[in-house]
């Protein structure tokens, strides 16, 4: 069942002899459960994907539809909720907030929908995420990993339609880039969580079940690999 | 979860509340005091009002029975009956009513007077009063601007508040706008987003907003007070006012305080909840320049570090700009009105308190009272302590000049060419002038005669004759010249207001028509003037000014009229005399002459000192205003330099990571606070200076004297006290940044 659909996504940053094209002509369908990786070098428009497919940016041209919703036509209330309630964002420099306890950060999602949290849902993925002893803990109290798993059980406790993860080891040693790409396989498994990783790392990009090479704002190749 | 997010905040970032703390508190402390004055002038107007037309509402002029009073008593809303039987304005008796509520009153009335059977004409309404209490009648033509001043200044206030500390808020906004950014990357709407920044505006400015409103109250009450000691009784006829406050001025405050401070908070959430997510996570919180902009001049002066603090300057353009504004204009009000306050001390001492310094010591108006009349004179002469004693009234007059008459210097000027048709009428034979008459009691203008130099008669006039050189503008140094040839033995002086139009050419025969005219004898034309608190053609350059003595006037009264009600004793101590003198000899002029007359009393050296209170009082209190408007500039200054460890850790991390030396920071620091404190200064001395210049021109007054007087010291030490608290704020950032950890910082990314 398809859960994401672009069609002719195209951006452009800068105006007349300053302008880049950092998407053009975008053409993508992603089904419900699968775990695809966007490779791409730097520059090649994959962070610019991710933020149009996260509703945080709009296309200039084209359609996005996710999980039924064409986000083109949101406004920035509606977009804020569909990003709530429909995606879950992973950045590369975790963006959690300073003054919040970890399991504050996690439940920030369901507070602001002043939704209380499924008990059994938040145990299980802190429990598989290995965060569930740092609950209490300020982020500055955290490794880096640690932060991250915060981060990806952030996005994951609302049960989001789409988990994007931008880099998300980007920021890490091998050992934990290591660990958080199982935890994002695991949970595409586990929970059948679609993922859409956004990545330069080849060897993070073979996790995924597909991958999808950017170069210059464009779909270069779409590999299927099982 | 907001409230975990804003307690969390509040309690780590206390330094950045700062500034939003303290123009919440100012703007408490503003609105406080504006509105806490604004109902003691309210109160202290109602109880003038009470105090000399009464506290009635309605009156009803002419005699009414006691039937009558009983019947307007049974009215349901009329709360009081009284019937005067002295009368309205000397002539009828009166009743006056007042009516338990004041907006019935303009209904009510006519129904009193239809039940008794009087006519509207009969009824009049005190509306001075009920306008005090918003009560208007279309019969109530006077502008009543009271109110509308209040709701004038009171809106300007909170406009020019909410320019002045919106800023502030958005300092503290701005600095999290990275963290907004990853709430509305989560899922936070725009909404909420505003009301979290507004509920964090609201607990921050929850406690200076009552402080200020109760220091504020405080305040007015001691400008109160502080008003009643700088005008006191001096002034005659005031009631000293006395301080009051009522629950509502607190609750209308509190409103207006709030509204002012939420839609300054307002402003930046606003702004900050509809940046994009993508926008506000990729702001990083650090300084960024739009475009490149050297520095040269702090390049030149002093090095690397000066062409760094003036990047990193450009760069809080927009967050210092409250501070930047608040210390200009604290800075350009201060030192302008010490300046003003200066060259108009300077400008009353030589215009006033030196030029009849020995004139008069004290000078009693004796109210609806001819000189004539007045028969006292004598005794005044004989208390302890007076040198002399001039009893004078007087009066409008006209007088017709003619070309013949006129003086050869005046005729050299352009004679009459450029008078304005308001004072000087051309008629057949001539100009119809203004001819003041001052009127002094016989033996005063006995010994004027002997003043100069022709012998005392009773039966003429003495002829002021000078005329300002009207081509001459400087009022300071003005010169005089023969106004009349002095040919004339005769002077007839007309009735003011008879064949004298307003303007324009009349037809006045200059002869003949004897009717509303009196000739008296010219005993001599002087330049010399009676000692006499007088001014003489200050506004009417062409006025003609006759002294005359009591028992002339006498004579020719009935012919012109034209006197004013009031006469004036001008009495004159010995040399050297002191307050303490002067206020006996007042009182013993009081215990004479009350009873007999009303009288109203001014002392020189009392209106001497009074007057330096006022201007110093004035002073504290506009000097306090510029005060509060540092305030708001430090503060924020402070803010900015406290909030530096976070917001330019990783620029000066930076810094460090290259070579940049702790004292090299230090410097960086001395460099941006030297920048932050000298240029409002140096912004505001020419415009100081170029003002100063402006009024000195205008007001004729030589450079030297105003340098000689110069408020240099206040200037100085306000100056002083800019430089001292921007000093600390940068100092006490510098000891916070030399703390950082380097290592840390450059590999922390939670940090903001």
């Amino acid at each position: 069942m398809e859960i994401l659909r672009c069609e002719g996504v195209r951006k452009v940053y800068g105006f007349g002899g300053s302008q880049v094209t950092a998407l053009d002509g975008i053409d993508l369908s992603v089904n419900r459960g699968e775990f695809v990786a966007v490779l791409g070098a730097s520059g090649s428009g994959k962070s610019t994907l991710l933020h149009i497919l996260g509703s945080v940016d709009k296309p200039d041209a084209g359609k996005v539809i996710v999980d039924g919703t064409d986000l083109s036509r949101l406004s920035p209330a509606q977009a804020a909720v569909f990003r709530r309630r429909k995606v879950g964002l992973v950045y590369q420099f975790y963006n959690l907030i300073p003054t919040l306890t970890a399991e504050k950060n996690i439940l920030m999602p369901l507070a602001l929908d002043r939704k209380k949290p499924d008990k059994e849902y938040f145990d299980k993925i802190t429990g598989s995420l290995g965060i569930a002893d740092k609950l209490g803990a300020l982020p500055n109290q955290l490794s880096g990993g640690q932060q991250q798993r915060v981060a990806i059980a952030r996005a994951l406790i609302y049960r989001p339609a789409l988990l994007l993860a931008d880099e998300p080891t980007g920021n890490l040693d091998q050992k934990n880039s290591r660990e958080v790409a199982d935890m994002l396989k695991l949970s595409n498994r586990n929970l059948e969580q679609t993922i859409l990783l956004i990545t330069h790392d080849e060897k993070i990009a073979m996790e995924a079940e597909r991958v999808i090479t950017l170069e210059d704002g464009r779909i270069i190749s779409d590999e299927r690999r099982r | 979860m907001w409230k975990d997010y804003l307690s969390g905040y509040i309690k780590n970032n206390r330094s950045s509340g700062l500034s939003v703390m303290i123009a919440a508190f100012i703007s408490a402390l503003l609105l406080s005091l504006l509105c806490g004055l604004f109902y003691n002038a309210w109160k202290y107007e109602v109880e003038r009002i009470e105090l000399e037309e009464g506290g009635w509402h309605s009156r009803i002029i002419g005699e009414l029975s006691s039937e009558d009073m009983e019947t307007i008593r049974n009215f349901a809303n009329v709360e009081d009956v009284v019937a005067n039987g002295k009368g309205y304005k000397g002539k009828e008796p009166t009743t006056d009513i007042s009516f338990s509520d004041k907006k019935a009153v303009f209904s009510d009335m006519p129904r009193i007077a239809k039940q008794l059977g009087i006519g509207q004409e009969r009824i009049v309404y005190n509306y001075e009063l009920l306008a005090m209490y918003l009560i208007r009648d279309s019969g109530d033509t006077a502008p009543r601007l009271l109110f509308p001043l209040f709701l004038l200044i009171t809106l300007s206030a909170s406009f020019s508040l909410i320019i002045i500390i919106h800023n502030a808020f958005a300092v503290s906004m701005n600095a999290r706008v990275h963290q907004f950014g990853i709430f509305s990357s989560i899922g936070a709407a725009p909404r909420q987003i505003r009301a979290c920044l507004l509920q964090e505006a609201a607990i921050l400015c929850a406690g200076p907003v009552l402080a200020g409103n109760l220091l504020g109250i405080a305040g007015s009450a001691g400008l109160v007070y502080l008003s009643n000691r700088v005008l006191g009784s001096d002034i005659p006829g005031r009631h000293e006012s006395s301080f009051g406050y009522h629950p509502m001025v607190l609750a209308l405050t509190l409103l207006v305080t709030v509204i002012t401070i939420w839609i300054s908070a307002w402003l930046p959430a606003r702004r900050l909840s509809r940046l994009t997510p993508l926008e506000a996570i990729r702001n990083a919180g650090e300084l960024q320049l739009k475009r490149r902009k050297s520095s040269r001049l702090l390049s030149m002066l002093f090095g690397i570090e000066g062409e760094l603090a003036g990047s990193a300057l450009k760069a809080q353009k927009k967050t210092l700009r409250t501070a930047s504004l608040s210390l200009l204009f604290s800075f350009l009000a201060f030192a302008s009105m010490q300046c003003f306050f200066t060259l108009s001390q300077i400008s009353t001492r030589e215009t006033y308190f030196e030029r009849y310094q020995d004139v008069w010591d004290i000078m009693t108006t004796v109210k609806d009272t001819e000189a004539d009349d007045f028969k006292e004179a004598a005794a005044v002469r004989g208390l302890d302590g007076v040198e002399s004693a001039i009893v004078y009234q007087k009066a409008s007059a006209k007088r017709l000049i003619t070309a013949e008459e006129m003086s050869e210097g005046m005729k050299a000027f352009g004679g009459f060419a450029g008078a304005p048709a308001n004072y000087v009428s051309q008629v057949d034979g001539g100009w119809l002038v203004n001819a003041p008459i001052v009127i002094m009691d016989d033996q005063s203008f006995s010994a004027y005669c002997e003043q100069i130099g022709i012998a005392p008669r009773l039966d003429g006039a003495v002829i002021l004759n000078q005329i300002r050189d009207v081509t001459n503008p400087d009022f300071r140094h003005p010169v005089f010249l023969p106004y009349l040839k002095g040919e004339n033995t005769a002077s007839v002086l007309r009735q003011s207001g008879n064949g004298s139009a307003p303007s324009g050419y009349v037809s006045v025969s200059s002869g003949d028509d004897r009717e509303g005219t009196a000739e008296v004898p010219v005993l001599s034309y002087t330049q010399e003037v009676p000692a006499l608190r007088e001014e003489y053609a200050s506004l009417d350059y062409y006025e003609l000014v006759h002294f005359i003595p009591a028992s002339l006037w006498k004579e020719i009264k009935g012919q012109i009229g034209g006197a004013e009600e009031d006469s004036y004793i001008c009495v004159r101590g010995r040399e050297g005399v002191t307050l303490e003198e002067l206020n006996t000899l007042q009182d013993e002029t009081v215990q004479l002459l009350s009873g007999k007359y009303t009288i109203e009393q001014e002392n020189r050296i009392q209106e001497y000192e009074t007057n330096n209170r006022q201007i110093q009082g004035m002073m504290t209190i506009f000097g306090a205003f510029c005060a509060l408007l540092a305030v708001i500039g430090i503060g924020n200054v402070f803010s900015n330099t406290l909030g530096f460890v976070r917001q330019r850790k990783r620029e000066f991390a930076r810094y460090m990571s290259v070579g940049l030396t702790p004292k090299e920071l230090g410097k960086m620091f001395g460099i941006e606070a030297l920048v932050t404190a000298v240029r409002p200064i140096l912004i505001s001395l020419p415009l100081v200076l170029a003002a100063v210049g402006f009024l000195l021109r205008s007001s004729y007054m030589g450079a030297g004297v105003f340098l000689s007087e110069a408020p240099y010291i206040p200037i100085l030490l306000f100056m002083l006290a800019i430089l001292a608290f921007v000093a600390l704020a940068y100092y006490l950032a510098w000891r916070k940044v030399r703390g950082i950890n380097l290592a840390e910082v450059l590999r922390d990314d939670t940090m903001m």
